[in-house]
């Protein structure tokens, strides 16, 4: 494998690290304008009983009260002073706020990564290399079901049945690594059961290839025709849908977050948005926005290293 | 590849490692009570939250000036061991002496002053608990005089929410005063681990009763189903919100007891009166004749809820128990449409929500196909709550849902349903606003007590709202722990842990 960091790299960096500018504003943006439109914070968090006067003083106080156009161009110049302003809900700093929840939804996704990489990849391998046996029959059945279970469903049942019962686990919580395996794996199901078929239609496709008949023909091991040549071949699609779904599991495990009341940005945003919490929602986007990018280019990257064929310049 | 075979047995390895982690780890009894609720507080600073969650905690961490007490909520004296009214815009309240904060300053005149100040401020959302106060003067280091607008009869009541703040504190770092704040109430916060736990000790140097719990962990559990297992596998002591249908099969464990807070949590479905069909008292009358309560609470319910026909608990301090209220009347609720012009019945919208009170949407369900029996045609409109208060608040519906809870004194719940013009929900009546400002502006208890009969009658017989039933706040116990709340609803929950025994 030659080294994929040439010249023509380090400029293709930079200029995809320039893109996040442009990027990071438009998020901005539709974050401002969407907010805006779910409605006001005074009447969330305001007693029914306030006044017109109250929800109004509440209001100034957040420079709510300031023409639209004032009120972006005040946000994005207090971002530039990493003020990302001030919860409604919470009365602290919104980014705070945000990056508070941060480490459990992160321990929660990489876990769940885990799960599925040494999970999934094997189980696809396993299944497409011993076609139409057992093995792959069990397999199938596995990535149907683990498709098809909803994730609210699954974290109920396995805590009645682990927490409740066998009382291995606690049933929620976040509160070191025995808190954290119910919740992976809830999270882990769907994601393992999309990869495993992946890998599977991947390793089939390439295994009836011509340049592994070839291989064959020249008198290769037929270990080294599966994993050198073509593993290595399927795998570049799995890791596209691994990057991907990295970048949603860390926004999108709110259902996971809340049968476990784990204590992720996930439920947060959720939170924010019923309180009508705009600072908070806004920074979380941003947040996540900026993470998905730099996953996404995370995995440009890793296709150069694995795909000799793929340069970036 | 060979690196991506490394990195796949190191994780396998870190997974195994791990494991022998969790299987590892005891379930530790620490002997601390734990309470689970159903949502965390915003912030641990009074004036910048009103949850359910957050007055539920404060009140442990702060005392009021007065308090409520027992199941009859009587007002009684907290961090002000006497009042009195000098005329009727004036209260002066003696402050008890030698009460300590949290952190060591004696609670003194000032702080109360600075407190309502602070209920004033731009960011409170606490205003209308102090909005009908003109001044405060502190007198002496002990004395406290606070002058009203006008005559404010309700005044005490709504003290007992206003936690006092410790000044030095709260000018020094407002926001820091909501991570670590400083009261004089019976706990102080020892850490506060955001969405996760609440940790209380109990304060060496409360001024009161001594607290029956060393220590308190409250933690916020979104899933019923969670807290329920939580309870189950002896993880938490206390769990608030248990589901109804859940309630009768969680009292068949031996391991736990169910508790009752009963009808605490009224809820009140308003009808839009300032236009057609519901501008018409009988239509409003023939909704509320309409509607079988008993096989409401029963049914759906489960039992867990009381029948309400007017705007009081028959308990509530202010309700004409000569006043009967609605039955369920078929008859009658088809002449009073017929009276009003609507012989061939009305098509109304019905907001509600889906979850904020307990089995809304099934009631709504329920209440609909009985409305239909009379031909009041009704199409339920699910929404989510801040999109239906605001919706309220335009006066776009027809019929919609609120709540408030018991309380020690129901100006609060006429505050709460908006039925005085100064705040309107879809009601304005000359004659309730004459007699509203009548309860706020006459002093005597006596005297004010008749004037609250008339309202209540009044009220019944407006019909500014349909009105089936109270729901239950049912909590769940390990056994061997006694414990009972006071019967407070969503509001407050305030004085829930200090009964601990």
């Amino acid at each position: 494998m030659g080294t994929p960091w040439g010249h023509g790299m380090r400029a293709y960096l930079l200029r995809r690290l320039a893109q996040l500018v442009p990027v990071a504003i438009g998020v901005t943006l539709v974050a401002f304008i969407l907010t805006r439109l779910t409605g006001d914070p005074a009447v969330v968090l305001l007693p029914p009983e306030a006044t017109v006067a109250d929800r109004a003083v509440f209001r100034a106080a957040y420079g709510l009260d300031r023409p639209l156009p004032v009120q972006y161009l005040l946000y994005l110049a207090n971002l530039l002073h990493g003020d990302f302003g001030t919860s409604f809900g919470y009365g602290e700093p919104a980014l705070r706020v945000v990056l508070n929840r941060f480490p459990a939804t992160f321990e929660l996704s990489v876990a769940a990564m885990i799960l599925v990489v040494i999970v999934g990849i094997p189980a696809g391998l396993l299944s497409a290399s011993w076609r139409g046996t057992v093995l792959d029959r069990i397999a199938r059945g596995g990535i149907l079901l683990g498709q098809s279970i909803a994730t609210f469903w699954l974290g109920l049942m396995l805590i009645l049945i682990f927490a409740v019962r066998l009382r291995l686990f606690p049933p929620s919580g976040w509160e070191g690594m025995s808190s954290l395996v119910l919740p992976a794996v809830t999270l882990a199901l769907y994601l393992t059961a999309l990869v495993a078929r992946l890998t599977r239609s991947g390793m089939l496709e390439v295994l009836s290839a011509d340049f592994l008949r070839t291989a064959r023909a020249k008198g290769v091991r037929e270990s080294t025709v599966l994993w050198r040549h073509a593993f290595s071949n399927a795998l570049l699609p799995v890791v596209t849908v691994l990057g991907i779904q990295f970048g949603s599991l860390l926004a999108g495990a709110v259902v996971t977050e809340t049968v476990f009341s784990w204590p992720g940005v996930g439920s947060l945003v959720v939170d924010a948005l019923s309180r009508r919490d705009y600072p908070v929602i806004q920074a979380a986007v941003l947040v996540f926005a900026l993470t998905y990018a730099l996953i996404n280019l995370t995995v440009d990257l890793l296709y150069a290293y694995l795909d000799p064929r793929i340069r970036y310049r | 590849m060979r690196r991506v075979y490394g990195v796949l047995l190191t994780a396998l390895f870190t997974t195994a490692l791990v494991a022998g982690l969790w299987l590892g780890s005891a379930h530790a009894q620490t002997g601390e009570i734990v309470f689970l609720q159903t949502a965390e507080a915003g912030s641990l600073n009074p004036i910048w939250d009103w949850s359910v969650a957050g007055l539920g905690i404060h009140a442990h961490i702060y005392d009021p000036l007065v308090d409520m007490e027992g199941p009859e909520l009587k007002l009684v004296p907290k961090l002000a061991t006497s009042w009195e009214i000098v005329n009727p815009t004036t209260w002066r309240f003696k402050l008890r002496q030698g009460v300590k904060f949290h952190n060591g300053q004696e609670l003194t005149s000032e702080d109360v002053k600075f407190t309502f100040e602070a209920a004033n401020g731009p960011r409170s959302v606490k205003r209308s608990l102090v909005a009908q106060i003109d001044k405060v003067e502190a007198i002496d280091r002990y004395t406290v005089q606070v002058v009203t607008k006008q005559p404010d009869a309700a005044l005490l009541a709504r003290l007992a929410y206003l936690y006092i703040l410790n000044k030095a504190a709260y000018e020094k770092d407002a926001e820091e005063y909501g991570r670590n704040p400083v009261g004089t109430g019976m706990f102080q916060v020892v850490k506060w681990d955001k969405d996760q736990q609440l940790v209380l000790q109990a304060f060496a140097n409360y001024w009161g009763p001594k607290a029956r719990a060393a220590k308190l962990t409250v933690k916020p559990v979104k899933e019923a189903t969670a807290r329920l297992s939580e309870l189950q596998t002896g993880r938490a002591d206390i769990i608030r919100g248990v589901p109804v249908e859940m309630a009768k099969e969680l009292g068949r464990d031996n391991q736990v007891q169910v508790i009752v807070a009963r009808g605490v949590r009224q809820i009140y479905y308003p009808l839009n009166a300032l236009k057609p069909p519901f501008n018409d008292k009988r239509v409003r009358q023939a909704v509320n004749y309409a509607v079988d309560r008993e096989a409401i609470v029963k049914n759906i319910l489960e039992g867990y809820g009381e029948v309400r026909t007017g705007p009081f608990s028959p308990k509530q301090w202010g309700a004409d128990p000569a006043v009967k209220g609605y039955t369920y009347d078929l008859q009658k609720a088809r002449q009073l449409l017929r009276e009003a012009g609507y012989p061939n019945g009305i098509d109304v919208t019905w907001d509600i929500t889906s979850g904020t009170a307990v089995k809304d949407v099934e009631i709504g369900e329920a209440v609909a196909n009985m409305l239909r029996q009379v031909g009041i045609r009704v199409q339920l409109n699910t929404l989510e709550a801040a999109e239906l208060i605001r919706k309220q608040n335009a006066g776009q519906f027809d019929i919609s849902q609120t709540s408030w809870s018991l309380q020690a004194d129901p100006d609060s719940i006429i505050s709460g349903l908006r039925i005085h013009s100064s705040v309107v929900l879809g009601f304005k009546n000359e004659a309730v606003d004459r007699l509203i400002d009548q309860t706020r502006m006459t002093m005597d208890p006596s005297k004010r007590l008749t004037v609250y009969h008339q309202l209540h009658r009044t009220l019944v017989e407006e019909a500014p709202f349909l009105m089936i039933h109270a729901q239950d706040e049912v909590f769940a116990a390990r056994k061997g722990v006694n414990w009972s709340p006071y019967p407070f609803g969503g509001n407050a929950g305030m004085t829930y842990f200090v009964s601990m025994q």
